[in-house]
């Protein structure tokens, strides 16, 4: 038998925790792995020093986009593991807008076969109507019974009220969740950016506030009548975070997440037309930027989630009314939070709202962070200088708005599904 | 002589108003020439122009190619229907074959917006943009500036009203630009669901009531109203646009004053203005015609120089 492997002098930086802050060492034995007193244990083991590296909850994405299949060619299983890995995520929520459509049982069991086989979880998130055409309800007692814990629209609102109402109805029997995108695409005709003075100046048509939080309140009513639970994904304006502040203060059972690019870019990025920035909810201004920030903080907003969408270039390299909605985004999530969002939340916060908020979300037991035990986890250094380039990517594709940016925190290895792997 | 520090012509956003004011004199000096028995000068020999064109024109294209053709640049000319670029391959070939030709300077027209930024970052060629979907028209908005200037003698102070769908208008935007560069006044006028909101952070003022709007200004500019630009209906028939925002005899006469009125062109006549108006002796519709080309010669001339 191999010798157990003790990684030593880790800082603990999750805000749920009870020893945040402290500075710990992991005993690793076989598959499972405890968190023990710095220093603590004695014995032969196999000892790697992580002096000043930080010890965070492995993360979970509520919104991946794994175009397999169907656009394999820009992310499929085997690169969305690795960069799973390299970032620090250990569980992806898959969209179901793949090809053909996540709306039943066979295509959840390709997601599950997949999971299974790899290193990290692929959670495929179920299409609430049949092809996502909007129109009938999908099965989904199936694909719950499969495994599926939230039903989702993907990057399009759902758009008959009607069809809403019976979803939120429909899966309170084993009370699954519903997500919402709220965009309601008739309120901005041809608008591709966020509406307002950068679009005024570009020419460009605009998506104002108004057709996200108009859906937001909508969705609300709704819930209000049918009860059951709902989660927005990929807010985007200060009204919105209003609005669900009033209604969890009501007790409504909704929840929120934010898209990392909303965190750290405004609308004044798309000056130069840089399709890169070219995003669903759009990038808007720092107004919206603060607000969202603000809401993380006072707990409105429950998770921030990458939104990463991989585009090839023949869709995303072209002027810009043509090119696609979408940022490749995951790698770069995790060190440009804490880059950019250092002075407004710690990087314990920052941590939590990739774990624990996502998990909270999803009705997932939260990794458990205490003295004897912990099963997922990653480890951050501090010290790194690396960059985002064409050799250290990770994704199929190159639609990132992060190529060349400078990082000092670096994921160096992760505990995922009971092994330890290593970043190059 | 001043400077013109730029490689490309992409917006007016991009100039100052010296910039402007260059162009003008410049242009006041082909204007000139243009109207000389011989109207050709050598300025531009062993110089090669594209214009590519990837919605259809034809005022703007011929005064380019005039304009080229008086500098005595060598000129090709390359026009591709709009159906054919909607998925945008056919730009970046454009792109390629305009490399492999070893062309000096591209006047490109396209539907969308920002493609000549795209084309700056792909090619080492002059750029000049000659309209890019919403986005910006400069030489349009530089030859209205300069026949306001012809007409009133400076553009500084004077009231400007732009009239008609500025949601849609490129040259609603580079107007803007360059009025408010040079000093005017700019009211814009039209319906409500056409006139973009945060306009006025461009710095000037909306009415949506076109009496108001005639009696206020000193240049009534008429837009063409997009009808191909326009995704869903704005407004529910040309017939009620034209009872609130059509240009009319009886309003010019009830404004009282020696109305300017300018238009773009192609002109919709009996839409946004009457023929009677169009025609009339406060129209300087045409000589903003005969400036286009001088102001062309003049972005020509100056872009050839920044070599």
């Amino acid at each position: 038998m191999s010798k157990a492997t003790l990684l030593q002098g880790l800082i603990v930086t999750n805000s749920k925790s009870n020893i945040d802050n402290e500075k710990v060492d992991i005993l690793i034995s076989g598959t499972e792995a405890k968190i023990v007193k710095h220093n603590s244990q004695k014995g032969d083991f196999e000892k790697i020093n992580f002096s000043g590296c930080f010890l965070t909850p492995a993360f979970t994405d509520l919104s991946f986009s794994l175009p397999d299949p169907g656009f394999e060619y820009r992310e499929n299983f085997e690169s969305a593991e690795k960069l799973a890995l390299t970032s620090g995520f250990h569980r992806l929520c898959c969209l179901p807008n793949t090809e053909p459509v996540i709306d039943g049982k066979s295509e959840v069991n390709y997601y599950i076969k997949n999971s299974r086989q790899s290193k990290i979880e692929f959670l495929p998130l179920g299409a609430v109507s049949k092809e996502l055409k909007g129109e009938e309800m999908s099965e989904m007692y199936d694909m719950h019974l499969s495994g599926v814990k939230a039903f989702s629209n993907a990057d399009k609102a759902v758009k008959q009220a009607g069809l809403l109402k019976r979803a939120l109805q429909y899966v309170q029997s084993f009370n699954g969740l519903i997500v919402s995108f709220p965009f309601d695409e008739t309120v901005s005709v041809g608008g591709i950016m966020h509406e307002g003075e950068v679009s005024v100046s570009l020419g460009l048509k605009g998506q104002p506030e108004l057709s996200e939080y108009l859906m937001v309140k909508r969705d609300l009513e709704i819930l209000r009548y049918t009860g059951g639970r709902i989660h927005f994904s990929g807010i985007s304006c200060a009204e919105s975070v209003a609005i669900i502040k009033e209604a969890k203060k009501e007790g409504l059972k909704v929840t929120c997440d934010v898209r990392a690019l909303n965190l750290l870019f405004t609308d004044e990025s798309l000056k130069g037309f840089d399709s890169s920035y070219k995003v669903l909810p759009p990038l808007r201004t720092e107004k919206h930027r603060k607000a969202l920030i603000a809401g993380l903080k006072d707990g409105t907003v429950d998770a921030i989630s990458s939104g990463h969408r991989p585009l090839d270039t023949e869709v995303k390299d072209v002027e810009f009314i043509y090119a696609k909605y979408g940022a490749s985004t995951l790698q770069s999530v995790w060190p440009m939070l804490i880059k950019e969002l250092e002075n407004k939340l710690s990087i314990s916060q920052i941590a939590s709202f990739l774990s624990y908020g996502p998990e909270t979300v999803l009705g997932i037991n939260p990794s458990q962070f205490e003295y004897g035990y912990i099963d997922n986890f990653v480890i951050t250094n501090p010290k790194s200088d690396w960059m985002l380039d064409k050799k250290s990517n990770m994704s199929l594709s190159e639609n990132s708005p992060f190529m060349n940016i400078n990082h000092n925190f670096r994921v160096i290895a992760i505990f995922s599904k009971n092994k330890l792997t290593f970043n190059k | 002589m001043k400077d013109f520090n730029h490689k490309h012509l992409i917006g007016i956003k991009d100039l100052s108003a010296e910039d402007i004011n260059l162009v003008f004199e410049t242009a006041d000096n082909f204007k000139e020439v243009i109207n000389r028995p011989i109207k050709k000068v050598p300025t531009l020999r062993d110089t090669t122009i594209a214009n590519i064109f990837f919605e259809n024109s034809t005022r703007t294209r011929v005064s380019f190619e005039l304009a080229e053709k008086r500098l005595s640049a060598d000129v090709v000319n390359f026009s591709s229907s709009s159906s054919s670029v909607s998925k945008g391959e056919t730009l970046i070939d454009t792109v390629k074959n305009i490399l492999s030709m070893k062309v000096d300077m591209v006047v490109m027209r396209h539907p969308s917006p920002g493609a000549c930024v795209f084309l700056s970052k792909h090619i080492d060629a002059n750029i000049i943009n000659a309209g890019d979907g919403t986005h910006e028209h400069p030489t349009q908005a530089l030859l209205d500036a300069f026949s306001i200037r012809e007409k009133l003698g400076d553009v500084k102070g004077k009231k400007i009203a732009i009239v008609g769908d500025i949601t849609h208008s490129r040259v609603a935007i580079s107007n803007i630009y360059c009025l408010k560069k040079l000093g005017a006044k700019v009211k814009l006028c039209g319906p409500p669901t056409l006139i973009p909101k945060h306009i006025e952070s461009l710095g000037v003022e909306v009415d949506y009531n076109l009496d108001n709007v005639v009696k206020w200004a000193d240049v009534v500019n008429m837009l063409r109203i997009q009808m191909e630009r326009q995704d869903i209906a704005y407004f529910p028939s040309l017939r009620e646009y034209s009872m609130q925002y059509g240009l009319t005899q009886e309003r010019v006469e009830r404004s009282g004053k020696e109305l300017i009125i300018m238009h773009p062109g192609p002109i919709n006549r009996g839409v946004e203005i009457t023929s009677e108006v169009a025609d009339s002796k406060n129209a300087i519709i045409l000589n903003q015609v005969e400036n286009g080309v001088a102001i062309r010669m003049a972005v020509l001339y100056l872009l050839a120089g920044d070599k």
